[in-house]
């Protein structure tokens, strides 16, 4: 799971461009959107299709639950994770 | 406005609405929930007959009921993009606060939330005329929204030029959406049009392109009213087939670039319509992309001219006089081709966004003296259109950059953003500086800054820390003589808390040489662009000593052909030292 969250890290500058951010800047347990990391609609789109594409999974963005898996790191790790072995 | 030109639909029984709970609206029971509304703002103690009232809902159906009753009650009603803390306070004053709004908006004013009608409303009439006005803001996503007053007879004017266009090929079609109605173009063509028209519209904004391409298939016939943000992001396992049972795809707020409208066309097997308009003006022309065309169509009525400066100058039934819009166009004959904007509001993400005001929030952080904010353009480096701000700091901004380090500073200015802006509109891309780039008339050109994002150093990590930089008064690009040399001029002082002053001699602090040739390199990287790796150095000469709090002016000339970098550190008669730097490419 550690190596999952690290992972999504370095995806997440990645995709997002976060130019002068690196992975220990990002608190596993912090929010992604809003504050926190402060990341916008736009990012959102662009992580749910980069998620998509990278692990094969479907995420319904207009599930209630997909708010929550999006939170932070952790629990996008968890989604992830569920996501792959169901 | 009588009721009877507003609503097109048939009878009682006719589907308005398929709410968030995917339960169905019909008109019977839209009217009642609009009179129980109307009722509810009779009943407020409020005797100015132009009050203003300010109405943002998430929900589209709680959003129609609310904007028809504010207007029935003869409301001013302003309608804002967001419900964000520098709208509420860019609102001004309002007396009724309809929908969603911090708690801390309404203050001593009356705040109302949307209910459906109880029983007790069955009774009371719908109104039977609309005699409100109504203010739209431009899609701003900056504190610096601007307000445009638009009357009810207005937009129906558009939507009958809308529906003479389109109203054969979307038949009775429910209206999805991936865009707000807090936008012109969402009030118009998700709400209005099928209100008017007497169609029905799913109630929520659709997220996923997904979920909507399914519903669409569900709720067939449907039309997406869509976005170039959604429609330039698209995953191939979504269920695109579903996309066929759709009657069209409309989408507006930007153009769609040739790639995303011919893919859309491919996976959808609809070429997107696309709207031209703006908040202004509201829709002014369409175009399909189908077989390669670039060019707009004016809607009927439209009547279009160019300035002398070839901005294109607007006239329609639904705009009071002429409108002088800042889009660059070539007219050729009934139709028109866009060449860009004249202004300096960006674009991003179909927001626009005012810089002055993002540069104006950033001007009052104590961390910083100076800011300029640029478009940095999707590209190579980056997969979007994004925001850089080019920073100078102040002294304690200096202080938290050397103590807490970038990361953490650029973290606590998005913050300090956030509340008054969009996140399109928060920079993404940071460069701190010691003085603003300036150009020989002592501009900051967007060419000029953008060097800052794009030259080599800011990827590669070559880049000189910025604790160990001299304070950098002035610098300016010098014209050449010669076309393969470039030349640069920077004003510098020397700190007194630099970290290379002691050490070298016991009692003297002083700048050493290889500070000075690490200066040299950092400010050719950072202005003229010298790419490639040190290899080398020759005739390099110390003169006189370079101490604290001492003026200098750095003079550097590269030579491109022989990829040799010149400098020259000096003050007036004195020189401090010259060399020459080379650099090879492997």
């Amino acid at each position: 799971m550690s190596n999952l969250v690290e992972e999504l890290k370095v995806l997440i500058i990645d995709v997002l461009n976060l130019e002068d951010v690196t992975p220990e800047d990002i608190q596993a347990e912090e929010p992604l959107f809003g504050e926190g990391l402060g990341l916008d609609s736009i990012d959102a789109l662009e992580l749910g299709l980069a998620l998509q594409k990278k692990y094969n999974i479907s995420i319904d963005a207009e599930n209630e639950n997909t708010k929550t898996h999006f939170a932070s790191v952790n629990n996008l790790a968890k989604f992830v994770a569920e996501s792959q072995n169901a | 406005m009588q009721w009877q030109q507003v609503f097109g639909y048939r009878d009682d029984d006719a589907l308005l609405c398929i709410a968030a709970d995917g339960s169905r609206i019909n008109f019977k029971t839209f009217k009642r929930d609009l009179a129980c509304a109307c009722t509810r703002l009779q009943a407020l103690d409020i005797r100015d007959p132009r009050a203003v009232a300010a109405l943002y809902c998430s929900d589209s159906y709680a959003f129609c009921v609310w904007f028809f009753a504010a207007l029935a009650r003869n409301f001013k009603l302003v309608i804002p993009a967001n419900n964000k803390r520098s709208t509420v306070n860019a609102l001004g004053d309002v007396q009724v606060w309809l929908g969603e709004w911090p708690q801390a908006a309404a203050g001593q004013a009356v705040h109302l939330q949307f209910r459906p009608a109880d029983s007790s409303a069955i009774s009371a009439e719908p109104p039977e005329r609309f005699t409100g006005e109504l203010q739209l803001f431009t899609s701003g996503s900056s504190g610096e929204p601007q307000r445009i007053d638009k009357t009810l007879v207005q937009l129906l004017a558009e939507l009958a030029a809308q529906q003479r266009q389109w109203g054969e090929q979307i038949g009775d079609a429910r209206v999805l959406a991936t865009v707000s109605h807090q936008h012109i173009y969402g009030l118009l063509f998700k709400l209005l049009w099928p209100l008017h028209s007497g169609r029905a519209f799913v109630s929520r904004t659709y997220v996923d392109v997904a979920a909507l391409l399914r519903d669409a298939e569900q709720f067939t016939p449907a039309i997406w009213v869509a976005s170039p943000a959604q429609l330039s992001r698209r995953n191939l396992s979504w269920p695109w087939a579903s996309g066929q049972s759709l009657a069209a795809i409309f989408s507006s707020g930007g153009p769609l670039a040739a790639e995303d409208a011919a893919a859309i066309a491919e996976l959808s097997g609809h070429w997107p319509t696309e709207i031209y308009g703006s908040t202004e003006t509201g829709g002014i022309a369409w175009r399909s992309q189908r077989d390669g065309n670039v060019q707009w169509t004016p809607l009927s009525g439209v009547a279009l001219r160019l300035s002398d400066t070839n901005l294109l100058q607007v006239r329609s039934p639904w705009i009071a006089g002429e409108f002088a819009s800042q889009d660059r166009a070539r007219i050729q004959g009934e139709r028109f081709e866009l060449q860009g904007r004249a202004d300096q509001i960006a674009k991003i993400e179909e927001k626009r966004i005012s810089l002055t005001q993002v540069e104006r929030l950033l001007q009052d952080n104590p961390c910083i003296h100076q800011a300029r904010v640029l478009v940095l353009p999707k590209g190579a480096r980056r997969t979007r259109d994004l925001l850089g701000a080019v920073v100078v700091p102040t002294d304690s901004g200096r202080a938290q950059l050397q103590n807490r380090g970038k990361s953490a500073l650029v973290r606590d200015l998005r913050q300090w953003l956030a509340p008054d802006l969009e996140g399109v509109a928060l920079p993404r891309s940071w460069r701190f500086v010691s003085a603003m780039p300036v150009n020989q008339q002592g501009k900051s050109p967007r060419e000029l800054l953008m060097q800052q994002f794009d030259s080599n150093l800011d990827t590669d990590g070559r880049d000189t820390p910025q604790a160990m930089l001299p304070q950098v008064t002035a610098s300016r690009l010098l014209d050449g003589d010669d076309a393969s040399v470039q030349r640069a001029r920077v004003s510098l002082r020397i700190p007194g808390d630099l970290p290379c002053l002691p050490g070298h001699f016991a009692d003297a602090p002083v700048v050493p040489g290889v500070v000075q040739i690490d200066w040299a390199v950092h400010f050719a990287r950072q202005l003229l662009q010298v790419p490639g790796e040190f290899s080398g150095m020759e005739n390099i000469k110390f003169k006189q000593l370079l101490v604290p709090q001492e003026q200098a002016e750095l003079e550097l000339a590269f030579d491109r052909d022989k990829q040799r970098l010149s400098y020259r550190f000096f003050w007036q008669a004195d020189e401090f030292s010259s060399g020459r730097v080379s650099f090879r490419h492997d």
